[in-house]
């Protein structure tokens, strides 16, 4: 019986977290891996290959301006952890963002120029590219396009703490009862991000960051209908940015929502550490999961330990989130395209340092993967090496 | 997880009143043999948790997440079942041999047959395995199958390791602890060894079975 007990419990309940053992070296060799892989990827005008086919070695085509910010994002964060080449990288694609700002009443954002609305997402994402820009080099230079951005943001937030998706071109209004899973949380973000940036203007920054935390923490999940929870990386990027605001303290009224988004993302790396794509793991466990998914979870694992250490009421889930965070560290870079992954039929430069998911990468892949493998740099398993 | 659920775990696991009613008739002497040997295994299966779930690649809340199903499972099941015989009352063929009910009195015909059919079963174990039945048996009776496999069960070995790993060792030492007592202790039988008892008792395991795969499943 007691085999029988632990024999099916290994095999269809416990089975191997596969989180390998990253260390300070590993972690680094794969973010190199993966700016390369933009660095090799990157056009003319400062955009990305979006999405690329292996199997016929073609792209497939399209763009997303919301994924062109991240990307600038990521890479800045890369380059504010002393990753230099992506500097360059960087810079190029945020010339292009911000060669294609639309104009708005009193605000600039960033949009298609050609769409009936603008959306409210792709500005936050910019603008924290921007701040960490701001943050390495030191210099103004952008500062005018992030207040022009940031006064737009505070324009798509209502006084509940609701960030509209979407500003209708021609009614000159955000665009009423319509919000978006991911669109809040980056607002948040840069929100947060700019109130810690320019802390003594009267721009509204601040106050506006509060009231969307608010919402997030302690009404989004029932007024948008999400249950049991939407798992938000944004936002734990957000509350970890206002965790660094100089004597805040977070409100004892988001433990919830922390401890729950928390949990949630744990469950989720938990469960996808399990996958191999071996034929019992994809009957018993499904397929391995998108880069970008992947990454979105490390991202968030890595800022709700940020906030979990600068919360003593939240200090015994900070051990825990941690060794999650470099659980997915560890399963990503077992399932990036390393050098001895690339055939000969392979494009190189379209592959390595890649995620794929049926032969297919898109370009927010590697960015959440990115994202995710620099949040886990914090927390390394063994001694620094390099 | 909260350390209320976690007693209530191990105690329902090891489900104290069918295992004292099975009990009932050794003599104290071998109860304390078993009770004892039930906290060394605690004790054992408590520490080598984490560093098993280490070496296995299991992180703590999903041992949690099994452990609660099977100690759901085998709650489930302890509700539709109720054995009465004594652990060592069985005849040769292994079919248990009915037991005297602790309520009846302990004269008439009815108990003059019960007593030459139990009497049968020891003398059907010495006919099997003298050295037992001389006290000489190795392992010996209170261990094997009174500790083990009767009341040492596969939901209480993956309820006890899940509890440590997620709580430490104080709380499950702690509540088998209090197991041991009632299992040495004949003086509960009684109280605890009856089958309302055991349906409160599953009913309390199959709740906190499903709350530790709930806690499991959004624990960090």
């Amino acid at each position: 019986m007691w085999v029988l007990v632990f024999g099916g419990l290994r095999a269809f309940v416990v089975q191997a977290e596969h989180c390998g053992d990253p260390d300070v070296r590993s972690i680094t060799d794969s973010v190199d891996a993966a700016v390369g892989w933009f660095a090799r990827n990157q056009n003319a005008d400062g955009t990305w290959l979006y999405r690329y086919d292996r199997d016929v070695d073609a792209a497939v085509g399209g763009y997303n301006i919301t994924r062109h910010a991240g990307v600038t994002m990521s890479l800045e964060q890369a380059a504010a952890r002393g990753f230099g080449n992506a500097a360059a990288v960087s810079e190029d694609g945020i010339g292009w963002a911000v060669s294609n700002l639309v104009d708005g009443p009193g605000w600039r954002a960033f949009a298609s120029a050609d769409s009936d609305t603008v959306s409210s997402g792709p500005s936050g994402l910019l603008t924290a590219a921007l701040v960490y820009r701001r943050d390495r080099t030191g210099t103004d230079t952008y500062d005018d396009v992030m207040h022009d951005l940031g006064a737009f943001m505070v324009a798509m937030v209502n006084e509940r703490g609701q960030v509209y998706a979407e500003w209708g071109v021609d009614t000159a209004a955000p665009v009423p009862e319509l919000y978006s899973r991911y669109f809040t949380g980056e607002v948040f973000w840069a929100l947060a991000l700019l109130h810690r940036t320019f802390p003594d203007g009267d721009f509204g920054y601040g106050a506006a960051a509060e009231r969307v935390a608010r919402y997030i923490a302690t009404e989004r999940t029932k007024v948008e209908e999400f249950e049991p929870d939407l798992p938000d990386h944004w936002a734990a990027y957000g509350f970890s940015v206002m965790t660094s605001w100089p004597g805040y303290a977070l409100p004892e009224e988001y433990d919830y929502y922390v401890r729950r988004q928390s949990g949630l993302q744990s469950l989720q790396i938990r469960y996808e550490s399990q996958r191999t794509n071996s034929t019992f793991s994809y009957f018993t466990r499904g397929r391995q999961t998108l880069g970008a998914g992947l990454g979105t979870i490390g991202e968030a694992l890595g800022h709700w330990t940020v906030v979990a250490e600068a919360s003593p009421r939240l200090d015994e889930i900070a051990g825990p989130l941690a060794e999650r965070t470099r659980c997915v560290a560890g399963t990503l870079m077992a399932r990036q395209v390393g050098d001895d992954d690339v055939s000969d039929d392979d494009d190189p430069d379209a592959v390595l340092g890649a995620w794929f998911q049926f032969d297919v990468t898109q370009m927010d892949d590697q960015q959440h993967a990115l994202s995710a493998l620099l949040a886990a740099l914090p927390w390394p398993a063994t001694a620094e090496v390099g | 997880m909260n350390r209320i659920v976690a007693v209530l775990a191990v105690v329902t696991a090891v489900d104290v009143a069918q295992r004292v009613r099975q009990l009932r008739d050794r003599p104290p002497g071998e109860r304390a043999v078993v009770a004892a040997g039930f906290l060394a295994a605690a004790v054992v299966l408590a520490a080598v948790a984490t560093p098993l779930l280490d070496a296995l690649d299991i992180s703590a809340p999903n041992l949690q997440i099994g452990a609660g199903v099977v100690l759901a499972v085998y709650s489930a099941v302890a509700l539709v079942r109720w054995d009465d015989t004594p652990a060592l009352a069985r005849t040769a063929s292994g079919r248990p041999v009915p037991i005297r009910p602790l309520e009846a009195e302990p004269t008439g015909e009815a108990t003059k047959q019960y007593d030459r059919r139990v009497g049968a079963a020891p003398a059907e174990r010495a006919r099997q395995n003298p050295a037992a039945a001389s006290g000489r048996a190795f392992p010996p009776e209170p261990l094997v199958p009174l500790l083990f496999p009767i009341v040492l069960t596969p939901a209480v070995g993956v309820v006890v390791m899940a509890v440590a790993a997620r709580n430490g060792l104080l709380v499950p030492l702690a509540a088998s602890a209090g197991v041991a007592i009632a299992l040495a202790w004949p003086a509960v039988d009684g109280v605890v060894g009856r089958r309302p008892v055991r349906l409160l008792s599953a009913t309390l395991g199959v709740v906190a079975g499903a709350v530790m795969v709930v806690d499991g499943a959004f624990a960090v």
